[in-house]
Formats: C-alpha cells, structure tokens, sequence
C-alpha cells in the first residue's frame, strides 16, 4: 500500500494503526527472517510502528514509512540480536522447536539445510539475503534500507552466495 | 536464477508461512505521551533519508579540467599532476581549482520536492565554493533530469531526462526519454542545452561521455542480455555490444544518479565497464571500441575481477583519463574495523600500481564509498569516503593527516565528498546544495 500525502487520516494514531493493519504481517514474517524467533519478531514490529507513531510529525514523507519501518526492523533486530549476546546466545537458533508452527514449514531436509546455512551467516549476509530473496527489493533499494552502499550489497550477496552454495555443496 | 537462489527464495517462503495473519498480536495501545508533541518546536531533521538522496551529490559529474587543456583522441594527456608538484600549501579546495589540479565546475542533481526524493533538475556548481552557476529544468512538467555525465573540458555534459514520472527512485531506466548536449561557457553559464537525436537503449543503468565529447557510452541490461551502446553524437551513428545473455552490465553502485559504472579513457576508444557473471563475480573489463565485432565480451579484456581475496571494490571502478590504471575505491575488514582506500590497479596486467587514501573505521553513519573523477594519472581523485560515527577514525599507514572527525551527522546529511591526494583528504565546499532532503 502507498500511503500518498493527500490521503493520510486525520491523527497520527489512526495512521499508524492502518499501516499496522496492512503491513504488521509482512513486517513480522521479514523480521522472523532477521530474529529466528516470532516472539520477538513482534516485539520487534511492534516497536517499530510505535517509534514511527512517536516521530510522525517529523516524518516528511509518508509515503516512504514503509522503508522507514523495514529500517526499523532492521535496527531493532539487530538490537535483539545484542541482547541476545550478552545473554550467552551467540547465534541465532540453528533450528526452530519441533512443535512449532515454523518447523511444520521447514518440513523437509532441504529446507532445514538451507535455515541451517543461512542461520550461519554473518548478520549482514542474513539481511542483504532476506531483503533480496524474501521482500524481493532492488539493490538500491536494500542499500538504502541498511545505509551502506550498492556495491556494499552487491559484494555482501556474493559471498553469502558462495558461502551458502559451498555449505550446501552446489554451483552458486 | 541460479539453483541456491530459488532454494532461498522457497526456504524464505516457507518460513513466512508459518505465521498466519491471526498469529498476529493486535497493535499495543499507542502512548498518549508521544514525544512529538515537545519536538514540534525542534528543528525537524531529515529522518527518512533514502541512500538515494545522499546519492543525488555523489552522481556530481566532475569532469577533467587537465593542467594543459582538453585532452584530444591521439593527443598525450598533460603531465601528472602529483601531490609533490602542487603548489606549496596548495591544500584548500580554491588552491586546488586555481591551481588546476581538480575541475572548476561540477553537475549534480536535486529533488525538487518530490516525496521521493526523486532528482528533477540539474545544477551547475563552482567546485570551489558550491556556489550555483545555472540551473538546468526537466523539459515536461512531470520530467525528472536522472543522470549526467561529463566530457575532460569541463564545459560539455549529457544529461538524460525522463519526461514520465518515475514508477521508482531507483531506476535510470528511461521509458520516455531524451538525452540534452548542455554546453557551458567559461563563467560555468549555460551557453546551449540541445536536444540530442537518439534513442536512449532499453533498460538504460549507465553514461559516460567520452573525452573530447564526441561519443556518448550507454550501458543497458534486459531481461536476457546486457550490452554498451555507442553513439556518435555528431552523426548519430549506433553501435551495441551484446553479451548475449548470462551475465550482465552493472550499474552504478551508488544508486540511479550515480551512472559512472562505465568510464572512457582519454584515447575515445577504450571504455572500462563492470561485468557481473552468474556466478556474481564481478569483473572489470576493458572494450575496445575500435574492434569490428559486437561481442561484448570478444571485444573486450579482463582487467580485475571481484571480490577476489584480497579485491573488494565497493564503488564504481572507473579508469583514469590516461588509460593506465583502473581506480578501485575498496574495502577490507568488517563491520566495526573497515579500512576504506583508493587502490589502483594497471589496466595492462591487473597488478596493484598504487594506492591513495586510506583509512580506518570503527563505525560509519552511512557506509558510501565511491571514485567520481580522477586527473590523467590517477594521482589526484575525487572521491567519496563514509563519515565516522565516532571519532576513531585513525590513518592506518603512514603519518599522514586523516579526515577531520565531525560528531555522527543526522540520518540524511550528506557523505564526505573530497579531493584526495595522497594520504590527504580535502573535503568540498557542499554546504550551498540542498536537494531538499538534508
């Protein structure tokens, strides 16, 4: 959905509440990709949509608050990510619980290889990876989520690439 | 498509199916003390500031103003100009453009208050101070000017335009578009602005002009091949290059107004372009123009190919005027320890010649690295270096003096743009552009 300048409700927090409606399910599945977990993958969104309510006012383009979300994400995965460090979990979990929803999905060895392989990845890889393969975004546009360069992401997706189509023994 | 990529693309499908859109928790209740109340009164800073938009000044087309004058295909390029022959305490960017070690003028591109940050016309700026010389507008109302490259004289640029509105910030391809000769005089004024008689190519990334102003290089990528396209300006003559498929041309790395990823050598017949195999390693290769084939790859050599161990060219490679070396703005190290430098690299047998610039940091705001003109020899360059997020930033060879550190700049604000010479970082003038974003 793009939210045009013209069309936006009246107060910042119906307008945070519709973009939640449309876009918390895609934000939640994206940062899934970046956390490991569901659970924090909301807190995650969650966050997200409540620091953009707190700065709508300094926003001045709202059509662009759905790149502003995906950059939030970004930032607070990486800060649970964090915690989780200091919290002795060094990596994210290489697989999910059994009993859960998600390892219904990765039902099958060749998919269970692949989350194995990606969970691996330095972040950066993971989320020039996810960015480019899950949400399907052009390079520039990546390179605008994550603030690096195009050539920045060009490079990190190569060697995720190789890395993975060696840990997974395939031509890339 | 390549055999891992469809098995991640089915792994991260899978994966998102497992949350249902009843497994999603309703929004928390939003706080009634939102801050943004107190923060009216503040200054509002550019918070959604896309890569675009920071892009918009390093797509400055500088072109070469050469200690002799304009370089002709078949003449010598001047003598370099080295740090060692400058002269004494030639260090600010004025002494720079007096002593005419770097252009008078540059081009770059500004928003026009489009919420996409979306560049719509080109102004023409004193290298020396950023101050506006002319202002070049889109021909249709709802045009956008996307690209601009420059010839060695420093007074002729091709500008491309879209006459459509933009369905994206991030693509330079033209659908409606046209391509203008803007000439300038020595003042930097606009002396003409003509409209060019070619079609742009289909799936148009990336321009370059050659030396003399003559040619103008066009790189494409379709859906099933890549190529170059050369057109003659003076009488419109057309000729392609195909790779036939597997592989493409890249674009420029820093975004849609960033087409430097193709770059002439003074000669007019060899152009440098970045190749990107299915396997995604990237290669620089050199084309002969003055071959009789429309291969590609057949009519043209590997210089560098990428990332290698020890190669990581994160900007655009772009070949000095003199054809000798191509100028790698590379990184190495990772996140929280990356040394950013200008390596180059001899066109003839792809061995390191040389090396400017090198830094250490610890952490950037925005990570932009880029090579945007360079003198004949590649002695001299203007470039574009990440800010430090922290005032770490540390030379990691030699005694030379680094950048000056400046508190982490406000998502948006722009990156360090600057002459480098040697171990020496002198950063432009930049605080008269505003594209509206920063």
């Amino acid at each position: 959905m793009t939210v045009h300048s013209g069309s936006v409700p009246a107060s910042a927090e119906d307008a945070v509440e519709e973009l939640y409606r449309v876009h918390a399910l895609g934000l939640v599945r994206f940062a899934l990709m970046l956390t490991g977990d569901q659970v924090t993958a909301e807190d995650v969104v969650q966050e997200a949509f409540i620091g953009l309510y707190r700065r709508w006012d300094r926003i001045r383009d709202h059509a662009s608050v759905l790149a502003y979300l995906r950059t939030a994400v970004v930032n607070g995965a990486r800060s649970a990510h964090r915690s989780r460090k200091r919290a002795g979990m060094l990596r994210l979990p290489a697989d999910p619980p059994a009993w859960s929803a998600e390892a219904a999905a990765l039902d099958g060895e060749e998919r269970r290889a692949v989350h194995a392989a990606v969970s691996r990845l330095p972040r950066r890889q993971r989320e020039v990876l996810a960015l480019k393969y899950y949400l399907d975004l052009a390079e520039n546009e990546i390179a605008a989520i994550l603030r690096i360069s195009r050539g920045t992401v060009s490079t990190t997706a190569a060697r995720a690439l190789a890395t993975l189509s060696k840990q997974l023994k395939e031509e890339p | 498509m390549t055999m891992i990529e469809d098995r991640l693309r089915d792994y991260y499908a899978a994966r998102a199916r497992a949350i249902e859109p009843e497994d999603i928790r309703h929004i928390v209740p939003l706080p009634q003390d939102s801050p943004r109340r107190r923060l009216k009164a503040l200054p509002r800073p550019a918070l959604l500031a896309p890569l675009a938009a920071a892009a918009a000044v390093a797509a400055v087309a500088v072109t070469a103003a050469t200690l002799s004058g304009t370089v002709r295909p078949g003449q010598s390029p001047a003598a370099p100009m080295t740090a060692s022959s400058l002269p004494a305490g030639a260090r600010s960017v004025a002494q720079l453009v007096s002593a005419g070690v770097i252009p008078p003028h540059f081009v770059t591109l500004a928003a026009n208050g489009d919420p996409r940050s979306v560049p719509s016309y080109a102004v023409v700026r004193a290298t020396a101070t950023g101050a506006r010389l002319a202002t070049i507008q889109p021909s249709a109302p709802d045009g956008t000017i996307v690209a601009v490259t420059g010839a060695t004289d420093d007074r002729t640029f091709v500008l491309a335009e879209e006459k459509s509105p933009l369905d994206s910030a991030y693509s330079l391809n033209l659908h409606h578009g046209s391509f203008y000769l803007l000439k300038l005089r020595s003042d930097g004024t606009v002396k003409t602005l003509t409209h060019l008689p070619i079609t742009p190519p289909d799936g148009l990334n990336s321009l370059a002009l050659s030396a003399d102003g003559t040619k103008l290089a066009t790189g494409f990528r379709l859906a099933d091949s890549s190529g170059i396209r050369v057109y003659t300006l003076a009488t419109g003559a057309v000729r392609t290059w195909s790779d036939g498929g597997g592989g493409f041309v890249a674009e420029g790395m820093l975004g849609r107004q960033d087409a430097a990823s193709v770059s002439w050598a003074a000669d007019g017949r060899h152009l440098l372009f970045q190749w990107v195999d299915t396997a995604y390693v990237f290669h620089e290769r050199l084309l002969d123009t003055s071959l009789g084939g429309s291969g590609l790859l057949a009519d043209s050599r590997l210089v560098l190919t990428m990332p290698g161990q020890s190669l990581n060219c994160q900007g655009d490679v772009i070949i000095t005027p003199d054809g000798s070396a191509a100028i790698c703005p590379g990184l190495t190290g990772g996140e929280g320890d990356e040394t950013v430098f200008f390596r180059e690299y001899s066109t003839a047998t792809g061995k390191v010649i040389g090396q400017l610039g090198t830094w250490t940091y610890g952490h950037t705001d925005q990570f932009l690295l880029d090579a945007l003109w360079t003198n004949p020899s590649g002695s001299v360059i203007i470039g574009v270096i990440p800010k430090a997020s922290q005032p770490q930033t540390s030379p990691s060879t030699g005694p030379a003096p680094i950048p000056d550190v400046t508190p982490s700049p406000p998502p948006g604000s722009t990156p360090r743009i600057g002459v480098i010479i040697g171990q020496t970082f002198t950063p432009l003038d930049l605080t008269g552009i505003t594209n509206g974003v920063w």
